[in-house]
């Protein structure tokens, strides 16, 4: 023990209180700064051998600790996938929510407008005003489908361009992470804590698994491995895997591809699940797909079933009222080229409204069209029918069954299975297939879609309204508003629910993120403790250089 | 458990954000007066509120085809009263030309009358409104009765046939009355036939042919009062549809209301706690920005 002993010591101690100032001061900067954990420099003293044994010989700050917990920090990134998926549903379908409000698009006033049209002209068949406005009608009709179907599509592209916006800030954020494990490797290879590297790297992760479904793994060197749900590595140490822009050709869409290290590329759009990019692709595959199917079945449904009546009409020449697509009714429905003349102009006097020629004023043909208003045709993508006792008893039922815009002749002597028989000889037709199904109330007859977004619609075929050979048996659906009241209240649904998910996953972050801040986060009143501590400590420590000093002249004064 | 600083002033954000988008949305429904202005309001209800709107559009289209049916009807009932003056005005004077009194003179005359009558049932029959002849049934583009050149018989050139039209969802009415259950009944009861044949029998001075017109003329009158009763039945059953469709539009009415409007009252309520939790709010933060050491050094 000497008196430079002393000043070993004060001068270990002034060098450790700096470093814990410094620690201090860089937190109170870093106050605001998203991802950061509070440091502190973990202090331990100095010990040195002497003839009294072990003696302590001053301090060393030992590491430089980051206030963290790594599980944490993982579970908001869990949690994290969950929240920004639902913002994605929010969002879109919040968007979707207004094409469809009946404010905006008037698709029910408009579907009862264009039948209320038919029944003006069934109680004034022969007038131009009443023909002119089932015209207009259904120019309008179609206008708002088309409309609504084109709403959808801009959604989609939308959708499409924020998705390979997306695979780039993900290969950003997988490059990024890539570079952080170099350092982090440098650094503690080198016996240094590269905290802020750790903290940039922790809210890359989080920023990443809001991105999408990712799993993270750690190893000794406190590298990071991050894999897709699917096992495929994104980043393993140094190295990023990127994701690529796959386009198919056929629907335009931007998919999603992943390339290994020798440059093959796969897609892997099916194993993006969750996260922002899970529910873009979710939203414009599934979602917005589903409700344009909805509008082509709806169209697809007035524009057979009012077509099949409309060319029944007394000019025997076949003409439709309306026209589309298959595949793409909504989208291009419009008024037939039918009831335009050669020059292309449209012609009132095309517009059906009896199917007798004789029947000058005759209305069978406006007020079956008219009539469709109240029936409730438009079924799911199966249809089910009454129970009967048995297939092989008469059923004792005439008329015209109307499948998809095909009608199909039942006659008195029809058992089950007969119709059954019809019905499926004309499957290629109509997309519509029969079976015959034994339930516990009895048999059935069922009607299956051939494709999965395959809506039935089925309904008597007949010119009498008062008939119902489809009611007789059974079948049958919703009406045409019902049908759309059910689409926009199911829309409505999604994106309440959507709402409530957004609320309740920024709670659950929002509890982490508490969590996180009481393990990780700046207090600016601790701060201020500490930096008084470690003030008066670094006064102290100078006030040995002071006694060092003193002594040290008292020494030189006796020699 | 330590707050820390910026997690206390993201949480105040949060406090803020959500009180004034409650509030906004609260104004919303009071200016709108509407509880529901999107489908996720309540989409259950939405959809309910939607069908009734439909339910509402279709009564005013049953409505408006009830009141055309009624401003036919009453052309109907005018023409057929008519009809019966003039059944009644030919069998008064058939009396006359079949008692003992009449002379083959004044037969000759009431031929001419009967000839008249003929010819005003012949317009009666041919009644035009707007753009049809309203006794042609299906036909009525077409002069529903005209007179055989060569026989000289009246001919119908109209169907038996009327149209149907609806008059609520699930019911529909006949939208007129065809010439020939006007002037025949299609078992045996013709009125022209009957007065051409009595025409005929007063040029020939044929008493007996005359005195067994009456009974003929009989069955005419019968016929036409059973129209008149039939328009007047038709024309009461239009009045109890009219109001069958007015109480419908009344219960569908109130049925939307109670599920869309809003409740001013409750509203207001609602937006002075949101706006009172929002001061309370923001005077909570302004103290807590006091809580800090710093105040102190």
């Amino acid at each position: 023990m000497s008196v430079s002993s002393i000043l070993n010591i004060a001068k270990s101690a002034l060098a450790a209180t700096q470093v814990s100032l410094q620690v201090t001061s860089h937190n109170v900067a870093n106050v605001n700064t998203q991802g950061y954990s509070r440091q502190e420099a973990v202090l331990q003293p100095v010990t040195t051998a002497s003839a009294y044994g072990i003696m302590g010989n001053g301090v060393a700050v030992k590491t430089i600790r980051a206030c963290y917990d790594q599980f944490l920090e993982n579970s908001i990134g869990e949690r994290r996938t969950g929240l920004e998926e639902q913002k994605v549903y929010k969002n879109y379908l919040d968007q979707i929510e207004t094409v469809f409000n009946e404010d905006n698009s008037q698709l029910s006033q408009n579907i009862t407008d264009f039948f209320d049209a038919w029944q003006d002209l069934s109680t004034e068949p022969t007038s131009t005003a009443t023909k002119q406005a089932v015209v207009s009608a259904g120019e309008d009709l179609s206008a708002v489908i088309n409309s609504m179907y084109a709403d959808l599509a801009t959604l989609q592209l939308d959708i499409n361009t924020q998705v390979r916006s997306e695979i780039d800030e993900i290969n950003a954020i997988t490059d990024k992470i890539a570079q952080l494990n170099e350092s982090i490797l440098r650094a503690e290879l080198g016996s240094v804590q590269a905290n802020d590297y750790v903290d940039q790297r922790n809210q890359l992760l989080k920023d990443l698994s809001g991105k999408f479904n990712i799993t993270t793994l750690f190893d000794e060197n406190n590298q990071v491995t991050v894999l897709s749900s699917s096992g495929r590595s994104l980043v393993d140490g140094k190295i990023a895997y990127d994701l690529v822009q796959l386009q198919d050709e056929v629907t335009g869409r931007t998919n999603v591809g992943w390339k290994d290290s020798s440059g093959f590329v796969s897609d892997i759009t099916a194993q993006i699940e969750s996260g922002t990019l899970g529910g873009l692709i979710q939203v414009r595959d599934g979602t917005i797909t589903s409700y344009m199917n909805d509008l082509d079945s709806l169209a697809e449904s007035i524009i057979t079933t009012v077509n099949y009546f409309h060319r029944q009409g007394s000019d025997n020449a076949g003409i439709s009222f309306l026209k589309g697509v298959a595949g793409s009714y909504a989208q291009t429905i419009a008024l037939s080229d039918d009831l335009r003349d050669a020059w292309g102009n449209l012609d009132l006097g095309k517009v059906q409204s009896t199917a007798v020629a004789a029947d000058t004023t005759g209305n069978s043909i406006a007020l079956r069209i008219a009539s469709l208003t109240n029936a409730s045709l438009l079924g799911g993508n199966t249809v089910t029918s009454k129970a009967f006792a048995d297939t092989t008893t008469v059923l004792g039922v005439a008329g015209t069954l109307l499948i998809n815009g095909t009608g199909i002749t039942i006659a008195g002597t029809d058992t089950l299975d007969d119709v059954r028989a019809k019905i499926q000889a004309v499957a290629g037709t109509t997309g519509v297939s029969a079976a015959v199904a034994d339930t516990p109330g009895g048999y059935r007859l069922v009607l299956s879609a051939s494709s999965a977004e395959g809506k039935i619609t089925v309904m008597d075929g007949g010119l009498d309204v008062s008939a119902d050979i489809a009611n007789t048996l059974g079948l049958g659906g919703a009406s045409y508003t019902s049908y759309t009241s059910s689409v926009i209240s199911r829309v409505g649904q999604e994106a309440a629910t959507a709402s409530d998910l957004v609320d309740y996953n920024e709670s659950a972050v929002s509890c982490l993120e508490q969590q996180r801040a009481d393990i990780s986060g700046v207090s600016i009143d601790d701060e201020m403790a500490n930096l008084i501590k470690f003030q008066s400590a670094y006064q102290a420590a100078s006030r040995l250089y002071t006694v060092a000093n003193e002594l040290l002249k008292t020494l030189m004064g006796v020699i | 458990m330590r707050v820390t600083d910026s997690y206390r002033f993201d949480l105040y954000k949060k406090i803020f954000a959500n009180l004034k988008e409650k509030a906004d949305r609260t104004t919303q429904m009071i200016a709108s007066q509407k509880r529901i202005m999107a489908p996720s309001d309540d989409p259950i209800s939405y959809a309910k509120s939607l069908q009734i709107d439909a339910q509402l559009d279709k009564n005013a289209q049953f409505k408006k085809n009830i009141n055309s049916l009624q401003t036919t009807a009453a052309y109907y009932e005018s023409a057929i009263n008519n009809v019966s003056d003039l059944l009644s005005e030919a069998k008064q004077l058939t009396i006359q030309m079949a008692s003992d009194t009449a002379d083959e003179e004044s037969r000759l005359t009431a031929a001419e009358q009967i000839d008249g009558i003929i010819d005003q049932l012949i317009a009666l029959g041919n009644t035009k409104v707007t753009d049809t002849y309203i006794f042609g049934g299906t036909q009525s583009t077409t002069v529903p009765y005209t007179v055989d050149g060569a026989t000289g018989n009246v001919v119908f050139n109209g169907s038996a046939n009327v149209n149907q039209v609806f008059v609520s969802s699930s019911a529909t009415m006949e939208g007129g009355i065809s010439g020939a259950r006007v002037f025949s009944d299609g078992a045996g009861v013709d009125i022209f036939a009957t007065l051409q044949t009595l025409k005929d029998h007063l040029l020939a001075n044929d008493v007996p042919g005359i005195t067994a017109d009456l009974g003929d003329l009989g069955g005419c009158i019968d016929l036409t009062a059973d129209n008149l009763s039939y328009v007047g039945t038709y024309s009461a059953k239009m009045e109890t549809l009219v109001d069958t469709n007015t109480a419908r539009d009344a219960r569908l009415t109130e049925t939307l209301v109670e599920l869309v409007d809003a409740d001013t009252v409750s509203l207001i309520s609602d937006y002075n706690s949101l706006t009172t939790a929002y001061q309370a709010a923001a005077y909570c933060m302004s103290k807590a920005q006091g809580l800090s050491v710093l105040n102190y050094m």
